[in-house]
């Protein structure tokens, strides 16, 4: 069937130089195509964007926003979706790619609400999802998993995030914008408004932070199989 | 690009316990929610561009302003269709009426020429050439003006009555002569009309054209001639039908025999032996013509008699030109006319019959 490709809305992209060709299958289509056919009308690419990105950005809202306010990871994340919606017409894959967009928009919302909030970094020694007896022996220094185990990652996941946790907020948004979305240095200073070594200089306080906090978990890597 | 990822941050974060963590299905239908009606309220309210509202009056005006779409949409086809047809002549727009108004143009100047005008008692009828007369098929239908024929019952009474012209139909504008024979004539015309067939009505109504042209002239007709008029149109139309076997009328009523007269020769025939030639001589009914159309001597006469009275002399002559000279009291009169071939042929078959020679 052929009509007119909504996503082809707005300017000359690849695909596009036929309005009416075939359309894509949603689930197959980029993140930049079916932010462009949603504002164009196509709810159901909203749908896939959103069902794509879900967890990955409910993942960043929650870590960024730390164990104190984990409560409020669902309303900020709705919130970031909304803030989404809402400059839906302003988005161009002519700039940062989508994905780049989403996360920075997650991130003003998770930093805004971390500014209202007041938060005040606590120290959580275990979290409810922690296995017990991991938590015990790790804090015994029984705890001498092999690097493969799934276990000893989640439990250095686990760690992790407690170390994150202790981050000022701007190192942990620069160290988890810089992880887990995959952003260079030079985007992340453009993206925050920031310069290039205030960003890199956060990244490099933050590492450094996390590489004490994670002492245990790195040696047991670093010693040899 | 600079990088400063840790490799064993990164694997961490993925394993996380928090790695596969959703957000509340509220949460997850509020969002969707909240896009759905977002694309919704911006279709409601999208700009519509400034062609779009001209030619259809909004988003939601294309049916009002369609009559009047539809309005210059034809305004610009008339054009065209004028532009094309500029200077061309509209092709066969008056074919249908060509023959009607051919026939008017042949038979509508001859009541109106006074030189063609009866100078023989009675007639009156226009001279139309059978070559020119138009065919009933080909002439145009006009409306029902006529009234419907009489009765059988009413022409025999109106062949019995001496008013016959009052009898008569009246609405037949043909002009015929006020002279003495008319009368007769149109008694005798107005009995045969009695039994007016389709056809004679037809032939009658086919004729529109001479009573409009002729309106003139037979409006300082009598009445009586007027009266004659069916007969005397059924006369006109001997080149085109053969009008129906005359009954006796009053100027040959009570005949007893015919008086054949050829090449010097008379022979008496009884009425009974000569019923089928007097109604053969009766169909050849003077219709239109003056004195002229004689120019010899007959070549065959016939005579209506009744003992030794005679009634009614019909001569034949070469051209086919018949003459009725009516010898009956109160029925004085003489005729002549142009007799149709179709008929004279008929006659002579007849008089061949008796043993006559046919010429």
């Amino acid at each position: 069937v052929f009509f007119r490709n909504p996503e082809c809305h707005g300017g000359a992209y690849k695909g596009c130089e036929n309005p009416f060709m075939p359309a894509p299958e949603p689930s197959t289509m980029p993140d930049d195509q079916l932010m462009l056919a949603y504002a164009a009308g196509d709810t159901g690419a909203f749908d896939v964007l959103y069902t794509r990105h879900e967890g990955a950005l409910y993942r960043f809202v929650r870590r960024l926003l730390g164990h104190a306010l984990a409560a409020q990871a669902d309303e900020v994340f709705q919130d970031t979706w909304l803030r989404i919606v809402a400059a839906r017409t302003s988005f161009s894959p002519q700039g940062a790619a989508w994905k780049t967009w989403a996360f920075t928009i997650a991130h003003n919302a998770a930093m805004d609400r971390l500014r209202v909030s007041g938060r005040e970094t606590g120290v959580e020694l275990r979290d409810d999802e922690t296995d017990p007896m991991e938590w015990l022996q790790a804090a015994a220094g029984l705890f001498h998993p092999s690097t493969e185990d799934v276990a000893f990652w989640r439990a250095a996941g686990q760690q992790l995030l407690h170390c994150l946790d202790e981050l000022p907020d701007a190192q942990r948004a620069a160290f988890l914008l810089h992880h887990e979305d995959g952003a260079s240095v030079e985007d992340l200073a453009q993206r925050l408004g920031l310069g290039f070594e205030t960003v890199k200089s956060r990244l490099r306080y933050a590492l450094q932070k996390l590489r004490n906090c994670m002492q245990r978990y790195l040696v047991v890597l670093e010693q040899p199989a | 690009m600079t990088s400063l990822r840790d490799p064993r941050f990164e694997k961490a974060l993925q394993a996380a316990p928090d790695a596969h963590l959703r957000p509340d299905a509220h949460t997850r239908q509020a969002v969707l929610a909240a896009a759905a009606a977002a694309v919704q309220t911006q279709s409601a309210h999208q700009p519509v561009a400034w062609w779009r509202r001209q030619w259809f009056g909004g988003a939601g005006g294309g049916a009002g302003r369609m009559p009047w779409n539809a309005a210059l949409a034809t305004v610009l086809l008339a054009g065209f269709v004028t532009l094309l047809w500029q200077g061309q002549p509209v092709p066969d727009a008056q074919r249908a009426e060509a023959p009607a108004s051919e026939a008017m143009r042949q038979t509508a100047p001859s009541p109106a020429k006074p030189t063609q005008a009866p100078v023989a008692a009675g007639d009156a009828v226009p001279s139309i050439p059978p070559s020119t007369a138009p065919s009933p098929k080909s002439a145009p239908q006009p409306p029902p003006q006529a009234p419907p024929a009489p009765s059988a019952k009413a022409a025999a009474d109106a062949d019995a009555r001496a008013d016959a012209p009052r009898s008569a139909p009246r609405q037949e504008p043909v002009p015929a002569p006020a002279a003495t024979p008319a009368p007769a004539i149109a008694q005798e015309r107005s009995s045969e009309a009695a039994p007016t067939s389709s056809a004679q009505r037809a032939d009658a109504a086919a004729a529109p054209a001479e009573s409009s042209a002729s309106a003139q002239a037979s409006a300082a007709l009598s009445e009586p001639a007027r009266a004659a008029a069916p007969g005397l149109a059924a006369g006109s139309a001997l080149g085109r039908a053969a009008p129906v076997s005359t009954p006796d009328s009053a100027a040959l009523q009570g005949w007893t025999e015919l008086r054949i007269t050829q090449g010097g020769q008379t022979r008496r025939i009884a009425r009974a032996d000569a019923t089928a030639l007097a109604a053969q001589v009766r169909r050849l009914a003077p219709a239109n013509s003056g004195e002229s159309a004689m120019p010899r001597a007959p070549t065959l006469r016939i005579a209506f008699a009744q003992g030794d009275e005679v009634l009614a002399e019909f001569e034949l002559g070469e051209p086919p030109w018949v003459r009725w000279t009516l010898l009956r009291a109160g029925f004085a009169g003489q005729w002549a006319a142009q007799a149709d071939r179709g008929q004279l042929q008929t006659l002579q078959l007849e008089l061949q019959r008796l043993g006559f020679t046919a010429r």
